[in-house]
């Protein structure tokens, strides 16, 4: 029986892909498959060497008739996966197979978990840098039953939120059960997924639907991503639009340009709308998570515009008094240097620790220095 | 890389003389002298004390070299031991600081900036130390290993009362007393240097195990001490070095014969002061320290009060951390021989090891645990010390920050 199948879609980056898969391949394990699935562009690339390989464990499926969504070609991947847990990542990141052992060690323990989520780390491929970038890593391992409640707060009212809801929870990047999978697609609209932005879209229902969400604080994936850290790939967050103020959906009047807090708002908003939920005194958390998105923007040029743009959304959608609590202040100042050390559970360290040119690279150089996979269960016990 | 020079050239006072005993070990040798050549400072200088069976390997790297701040000092007529040729390497120094790091170690010659900014703080400092990573050489991993890196960047002058508590007296009841100051991966200033000669029987260095006979001089009396968390050096490990035997029982065997051999020293083979065995089975570094400080200790008329429940407690502390069953018999049978004979066995009592608790593992546990960082070196791509600096700089705060004492940072 397979364990986990491991879903990646490839589009506009296979030879992204091709790297994180080598590295997947060179796993001795037994107990996961991956499978992927490209378009007319980059078919004959992957069915070579899909073919070179000739590992059972590599599933490619057949390029459609016509272009797939974001949404279609991950459902489509997600209908033929076979593990008994999926995991959906994009072709840029990676995630490490040992993820079965910690599936195990998990249900072990917590027969009845149904979603498993880790910490976050982030790698920004060397092209897209722009000079020196810092990144920190969660150095904690600790494994335990998060509470839905609390959970709920997370998602839906932005608590304890940096830019985007602290959430590690739903498949892409975090592994679901195939039986939760299927309780959420019969208990919503009979697909996998219906949204574009994967990740907040099953975070939502994941959240709400699980049986039992364990989380460990040792990440277990990569998120590559783009430019001044803005999402790279189309499962963990749709790409920015061209247009900053391009078109939103009434009345939140917030576009997907705006940033990752913009996007991550869109899909939660548009799925509570979907389902029927309204709810009060979320705003405030989300205001907050706006100002840290713009926070977040390393250019002095770039913070002020995501400001101006945030704080005309905000105002057009809650009135200007909902401003108050939008003050995002430019942390990166030159004058100031970026942190590099360990405080509060977090390494800060040059994302050029070791030279990676790939996320899978970068895993490596992280995993060599967190908590062993392996010494899990022993700890556990 | 440029040339090293010989002997001949001799340089104008610098800031900080490295100096890097050897024997026997070449090739470990001219890969730290290549690290540290690598280093764009210039107010350093490095000197080798070549102490070799064959003295052509050296001497060859140095004839191929030329670079004005390394020289070589030859090996004498016959086998010096090791603290004879520590000995002679201070005079052959010209810093106002001088260092020792052994020769499959690294240090960061950028450390002068440090010393220099604590010469701006604390014009009276005589002894510095800094943190240190840990990193074995590939050939000296018969079992899993793993690398250490302190995270910490934070500085402060250190209490010399508190001190000599720990090193002397061994307040902590750990095995090995945390010092942090001496010339070994520390640095120590000239004047002291000469003060300590001119105190201490008209050596720098008496006891054969040299590095704890520096730290208990500069502890005894150094005017100001100033420590910075952030690592400047290496503690390298190769396959010949003496912490090798923390991971291989052959590997003790043949270091403690080759000790004996060439540190025939009667403050190693007797010391009723401290009868505890150094070189049968079951040897210890900490029951070494523990000799080391004793004698320091006895022969300069340093109270030792408290000393005996201490190191139980510490002693104690080394069998708990054992690989094995069979570490752990040979080390508390030899501690309990040792109590036996001491003082006829009046603090054989305070000697209660806890029972073997076999380890869930041994050197496997990477991480992070109070801001040092574990590494798993089989995952490593970097081969020496150098190179291991460098890319485990990468999470440790930049040294400009440091010298500049720059104290706002954003996360």
């Amino acid at each position: 029986m397979t364990l986990l199948s491991i879903c990646m879609p490839v589009r506009t980056r296979p030879d992204e892909a091709l790297t994180c898969l080598r590295v997947l391949m060179r796993s001795q394990r037994q107990d996961f498959e991956i499978v992927i699935a490209g378009d007319c562009d980059n078919a004959a690339m992957l069915a070579g060497f899909a073919d070179q390989h000739g590992d059972p464990r590599l599933r490619l499926l057949a390029t459609g008739d016509r272009p797939l969504s974001p949404v279609e070609a991950a459902n489509r991947l997600i209908e033929a996966a076979r593990g008994e847990w999926l995991c959906l990542i994009g072709e840029s990141d990676y995630v490490d197979p040992e993820l079965c052992a910690v599936i195990a060690a998990t249900i072990k323990r917590v027969p009845q978990a149904d979603a498993i989520g880790w910490g976050s780390a982030g790698f920004t491929w060397p092209a897209d840098r722009d000079g020196q970038e810092i990144t920190h890593v969660p150095t904690r391992s600790e494994l335990g039953i998060l509470d839905q409640k609390q959970m709920m707060r997370r998602l839906f009212f932005w608590e304890d939120a940096s830019n985007l809801p602290d959430c590690p929870f739903g498949v892409v990047h975090g592994a679901v059960r195939r039986s939760l999978m299927e309780r959420i697609r019969d208990g919503f609209s009979g697909q996998w997924l219906d949204q574009d932005d994967l990740r907040w879209d099953h975070a939502c229902k994941t959240v709400l639907m699980a049986g039992a969400m364990v989380y460990w604080e040792r990440p277990m994936s990569v998120r590559g991503a783009g430019g001044d850290r803005s999402t790279r790939s189309s499962v963990t967050g749709s790409e920015p639009a061209a247009d900053p103020a391009g078109p939103h959906a009434a009345p939140f009047p917030f576009s997907p340009g705006l940033g990752a807090t913009a996007r991550a708002a869109l899909a939660i908003e548009a799925f509570k709308r979907r389902c029927g939920i309204e709810l009060d005194g979320w705003e405030a958390g989300f205001v907050a998570a706006c100002a840290r998105d713009c926070e977040t923007a390393s250019r002095p040029q770039r913070f002020r515009a995501r400001k101006e743009a945030y704080a005309a959304a905000i105002a057009d959608w809650r009135g200007a008094p909902a401003l108050a609590g939008f003050r995002p202040e430019f942390k990166f100042r030159t004058d100031t240097p970026r942190f590099q050390g360990h405080v509060d559970g977090r390494l800060y360290f040059d994302m050029d620790m070791g030279a990676p040119a790939s996320a899978a690279d970068f895993y490596d150089v992280i995993d060599a220095m967190l908590f062993p996979v392996a010494l899990l269960d022993a700890k556990l016990a | 890389m440029a040339p090293f020079t010989r002997e001949s050239d001799m340089p104008p006072m610098v800031s900080l003389s490295i100096c890097i005993p050897t024997r026997n070990r070449q090739g470990y040798c001219i890969e730290t002298m290549r690290a540290i050549a690598g280093s764009g400072e210039r107010d350093f200088e490095v000197i080798v004390a070549d102490n070799s069976d064959d003295p052509a390997p050296l001497r060859q790297a140095f004839d191929s070299f030329s670079d004005h701040r390394f020289r070589l000092v030859a090996p004498q007529g016959r086998v010096l031991s090791m603290v004879d040729n520590w000995e002679r390497l201070i005079p052959e120094t010209a810093g106002h600081w001088i260092s020792v790091i052994g020769d499959d170690d690294y240090i960061d010659p950028a450390v002068g900036g440090l010393i220099r900014r604590f010469e701006g703080l604390r014009p009276d400092v005589e002894a510095i130390g800094w943190g240190r990573m840990n990193f074995h050489w590939p050939d000296n991993r018969p079992v899993p290993t793993l690398a250490s890196v302190p995270t910490g960047a934070g500085c402060w002058a250190s209490d010399r009362v508190d001190l000599q508590d720990r090193l002397f007296r061994w307040s902590e009841g750990r095995s090995r007393p945390s010092c942090g100051f001496g010339i070994y991966h520390g640095a120590v200033r000239r004047t002291l240097m000469e003060r300590i000669r001119q105190t201490y029987g008209g050596r720098y260095f008496e006891h054969p195990v040299v590095d704890y006979d520096s730290n208990c001089k500069v502890v005894a009396e150094a005017r100001s001490l100033l420590y910075c968390e952030r690592p400047f050096s290496v503690l390298g490990e190769c396959a010949a070095s003496n912490s090798a035997s923390a991971l291989s029982l052959e590997r003790l065997k043949v270091l403690v014969e080759t000790f004996k051999t060439e540190s025939a020293s009667d403050l190693i083979r007797a010391n009723p002061d401290f009868p505890f065995t150094l070189f049968e089975a079951g040897a210890s570094l900490c029951v070494s320290i523990a000799a080391t400080t004793v004698w320091f200790c006895r022969k300069y008329g340093i109270d030792l009060t408290g000393f005996e429940a201490n190191f139980a407690r510490a002693a104690m502390d080394e069998c708990r951390y054992s690989p094995s069953l069979e570490a752990y018999e040979a080390k508390v049978a030899n501690i309990r021989a040792g109590f036996a004979a001491w003082d006829g066995g009046r603090w054989a009592d305070l000697f209660e090891p806890a029972p073997f608790n076999a380890p869930k593992t041994v050197n496997a546990l990477s991480g992070v645990m109070e801001d040092m960082i574990h590494l798993r070196e089989d995952r490593l791509r970097v081969t020496t010390p150098g190179e291991f600096y460098r890319y485990a700089e990468h999470a440790i705060m930049p040294v400009g920050h440091v010298v500049a004492g720059t104290r706002s940072f954003v996360t």
